[in-house]
């Protein structure tokens, strides 16, 4: 039943007491044409996309903890195209104009708010670079500006321009597309909407193994049992290295933990997202009130989704340096994610060596704000076998190939991006 | 927070290390032009669930090169030496 004023008079008449469950239980079947291992975001839009686009519902996704639980939700949903490189921008911007849609799309309220994403250079050099980013953008179609001084003030009041710190602030990107889109809504209402179209959703269903007849993949086993597929699709962020290892596949990936939090909430004061690039520290403020921040990996490999209190302090004091007010505020909550992050630091989307098996993997902490792109892309390499214009460029054969997309220019040192 | 056992200075708080990854060692690749090889010695590294030896330099301290064996989930540290084998009193 869709949502809508009506629904919920019709059920506020009831009592609240017939709400239908956003997820089904349904039972497995023993074969599926496609089976898709993680339920988190970029996995459920695939599932989505491959119903919605191509009419394709014999699909099953697996999931290890639950809907909501991963990755999707421990990012600070934070949405923004502004890359340098092609095929970063395309992908991303390319999810920008789906985001904008998604919420009448998918009939749920992804409070989707392009409230502009604020990208702070704290140098002329910086300035010029992301005057360099900014120029890109526009030349590929995108909009972006370059403020400064009484235009910066106007658009960020709150910001310390006063130019006594030890970064100061020169000036900003600003891509008022930008903004933010509240994650865990986002996986359930592609959840939602893939089960409600005829794809089986399974939670604490890991994948214990994966069967290859004649290099080709044959079959997904799980706690429900052998559960056989035509092609299969590995999008586990976190977990990638483990689960490519059951299919025989070594990736180009290490695993490094990444901290955010939030304060208490207050009032509407800020409404950008904001990043403070001398060191990373990204912020901005929920509906409910709280500011979301997040800062840099903890810089080692780690699967243990806590991290360092000095990656806390550093983050923090890189926020008050732009938003002193922050400093009056208390810290509510506090999570890690693990982040898959490649060695020039970009996502690996495509084909594998197994035939029929994808993989979509090494998004870093910088995955988010692709998942419906990622979905699309990746439901219509499933459906019609044809890789899209737009996923080429992250093939994960590209670093025997020399065809590496570093966006950051680090090397292969995964714990630098 | 991690209490990272120095063989030279004792036990040191992270923020005076410099991270180098998982320990590696490159195979022989003069004269390899197969791309595969490179690509393997390069790129795939081990990224384990659970005790990884893994190199960390102490940049605010002896400026040394050591290596720390480290649990990946519990961050639990097994113990520390000198590249090469030398063993301290972490």
């Amino acid at each position: 039943m869709a949502y809508s004023g009506l629904s919920v008079l019709a059920h506020a008449a009831l009592g609240n007491r017939r709400w239908p469950a956003i997820i089904a239980e349904p039972k497995p079947r023993s074969s599926y044409d496609i089976l898709i291992v993680g339920g988190g975001g970029h996995g459920l839009a695939t599932a989505h996309y491959l119903a919605a686009n191509h009419g394709i519902t014999d699909v099953a996704v697996v999931e290890a903890g639950w809907i909501g639980g991963g990755n999707t939700a421990r990012n600070t949903t934070i949405i923004r195209s502004d890359y340098l490189l092609n095929a970063s921008f395309e992908l991303k911007n390319f999810a920008l104009g789906i985001w904008a849609e998604l919420t009448r799309e998918l009939n749920f309220n992804l409070m989707y708010e392009p409230r502009g994403y604020v990208d702070l250079a704290h140098s002329d050099g910086e300035l010029e670079h992301f005057t360099l980013r900014a120029n890109a953008m526009r030349l590929r179609g995108a909009e972006a500006s370059i403020l400064s001084g009484a235009a910066l003030k106007t658009r960020v009041p709150e910001l310390d321009l006063t130019g006594e710190k030890r970064f100061p602030v020169v000036g900003a990107l600003v891509q008022e597309a930008g903004g933010v889109v509240r994650h865990d809504a986002v996986a359930w209402g592609f959840a939602r909407r893939a089960g409600g179209a005829g794809v089986h959703i399974f939670q604490n269903c890991p994948a214990t193994g994966i069967e290859i007849e004649n290099g080709r993949i044959a079959a997904v086993r799980t706690p429900l049992g052998r559960i056989a597929c035509g092609q299969a699709l590995i999008s586990v962020a976190g977990a990638s290295s483990a689960v490519a290892a059951l299919a025989g596949i070594e990736l180009p990936i290490q695993s490094i933990n990444v901290q955010a939090c939030v304060t208490e909430p207050v009032k509407p004061a800020l409404d950008a997202v904001v990043n403070y690039n001398s060191g990373l520290s990204y912020v901005s403020q929920t509906a409910k009130g709280e500011f979301v921040l997040g800062g840099a990996t903890d810089g080692y490999n780690s699967y243990a989704r806590r991290g360092s209190f000095e990656r806390i302090e550093d983050t923090l004091a890189r926020a008050v340096q732009i938003l002193p007010f922050l400093s009056r505020l208390r810290l509510m909550r506090h999570w890690s994610g693990t982040a898959d992050i490649s060695m020039d630091g970009n996502a690996l989307v495509g084909r594998t060596p197994v035939e029929g098996l994808m993989i979509n993997a090494g998004w870093g902490y910088a995955g988010f704000k692709a998942t419906p792109a990622v979905g699309w892309c990746m439901a219509e390499l499933l459906a019609t076998g044809r890789l899209p214009d737009l996923l080429v460029p992250f093939a994960l054969d590209r670093f025997e190939t020399g065809a590496e997309q570093p966006d950051a220019g680090l090397g292969p040192y995964p714990w630098l991006h | 927070m991690l209490l990272i056992p120095c063989p030279h200075c004792g036990p040191r708080d992270e923020g005076e290390f410099d991270y180098g990854g998982p320990l590696r060692t490159l195979p022989p690749l003069d004269g390899v032009s197969d791309a595969a090889a490179w690509h393997r010695a390069l790129h795939l590294g081990n990224n384990p669930r659970g005790p990884l030896l893994e190199l960390w330099y102490h940049a605010s301290g002896c400026e040394t090169w050591i290596t720390v064996t480290r649990d990946t989930i519990t961050h639990e540290i097994g113990g520390s030496s000198l590249p090469g084998g030398k063993g301290g009193p972490g």
